[in-house]
């Protein structure tokens, strides 16, 4: 597998990881994206102030496309936020929770139990080693195996 | 639909979204700069909406010199400075995190961001209503769906500026993410020669390096989990390589 050594080198936590690494990169795709997409919305939100001299403030004379950009500026921020953050298989995942939550058990209870019954190597997979901490899924453990 | 149509229908389904975000970091204990965020941007969002709510579409004609206006107006000075600063702080927490390799975690510092980015707006707005205290309603008027401070120079310094230079602060923050040798093993001899490696030399083409970089960083990023997830991991592995 072809992991960058530096970016490893760099990460805080579990710097042997490379999984860590991909959440890393991963977030900071994410606010590479967010912080160039926030700047276009703070300069469409203060343009018409930067622009506008001071003989077109004394005269009440306004742009009516920057005074519509300013004015929609806030409201495109949470949809920015919710295209950049809110798009993760995490996310989607807590969406399936709160959209059908019942079907998220049906899921767990039937289904998955018959697509593990169906596929061995998947069931080995699936099934939860031994945790010293007492949390199945716990990523410290899940680590230390490697 | 009328432009004011939209204008509701984005800011109401924008707090749903917002809520939504909000409810999930809080669930998955994750992201505790976003958490603020979310928060802060709801607040906007109803500050930019309960006035064209209670008036209608006669904001700019019969809010004038009310006191919601004033609130309004204050709340619009306020808001999204705090907002823009705490993007900037989430830009600085991963830097921080990552580049400088601090030992110190997102939820210790979440104290000293929310520090920075609400006192630094509660002082410029302090300053702005104290320099506008002779003009009436403190230059406070109303605009198509909310109201805003009167563009002069104390507005354009205490309001426009910090804006500026809280967008910028983020930039500059996660622009040292794809620095070489941070994100990216320049060494390797696929990325030699991208225009990553030489975006600290050609300052005109740096739009295009970040452009360049994320769609870079994206596709690294699909590879090594395709391979992986081929290569028999895990299924607990492939829920960590999601973002956290």
């Amino acid at each position: 597998m072809n992991i960058p050594i530096d970016l490893i080198a760099h990460l805080p936590f579990y710097p042997s990881k490379p999984v860590f690494a991909l959440i890393a990169s991963s977030h900071c795709i994410r606010l590479i994206i967010f912080s160039f997409a926030f700047g276009l919305i703070v300069l469409m939100a203060v343009l018409q102030k930067l622009v506008e001299t001071q003989e077109q403030r004394n005269s009440g004379e306004k742009s009516e496309t920057l005074d519509l950009s300013s004015d929609f500026s806030g409201s495109i921020v949470p949809f920015s936020l919710f295209i950049i953050f809110g798009t993760t298989r995490d996310s989607v995942r807590t969406m399936s929770l709160l959209v059908c939550p019942w079907r998220n058990r049906r899921n767990k209870s039937t289904v998955g139990a018959q697509q593990q019954q169906q596929d061995p190597e998947n069931q080995l997979r699936m099934t939860p080693k031994a945790s010293s901490s007492g949390n199945q899924f716990s990523f410290e453990d899940m680590l230390r195996q490697g | 639909m009328s432009l004011d149509t939209t204008y509701l229908i984005l800011e109401y389904v924008g707090i749903v979204l917002l809520l939504f975000l909000f409810g999930h970091c809080v669930y998955r204990s994750i992201n505790y700069t976003l958490q603020i965020i979310c928060l802060v941007a709801i607040v906007n969002n109803l500050n930019e909406s309960v006035l064209f709510v209670h008036y209608g579409s006669h904001v700019s004609t019969e809010a004038q010199g009310t006191t919601g206006c004033l609130v309004s107006a204050i709340l619009e000075h306020f808001v999204p400075l705090a907002l823009t600063i705490m993007a900037g702080c989430m830009g600085f927490n991963v830097w921080f995190l990552i580049v400088r390799t601090s030992t110190l975690v997102e939820r210790q510092l979440i104290k000293w961001y929310c520090l920075v980015s609400f006192g630094v707006p509660l002082i410029t707005t302090a300053i702005a209503i104290i320099l506008l205290r002779d003009e009436p309603y403190w230059t406070a008027y109303p605009r198509r769906y909310y109201c805003s401070m009167g563009e002069n120079d104390v507005t354009l310094g205490t309001f426009t500026i910090f804006m500026l230079l809280g967008a910028v602060f983020g930039i500059i923050f996660t622009r040292r993410l794809y620095e070489p040798g941070v994100l990216i093993n320049c060494k390797e001899p696929a990325s030699r020669y991208t225009t990553l490696t030489c975006c600290r030399f050609l300052s005109p083409s740096r739009l295009y390096a970040s452009v360049h970089t994320v769609v870079y960083l994206t596709r690294h990023y699909l590879r090594t989990r395709r391979s992986m997830n081929s290569s028999g991991s895990s299924f607990q592995r492939s829920i960590v390589l999601e973002l956290r």
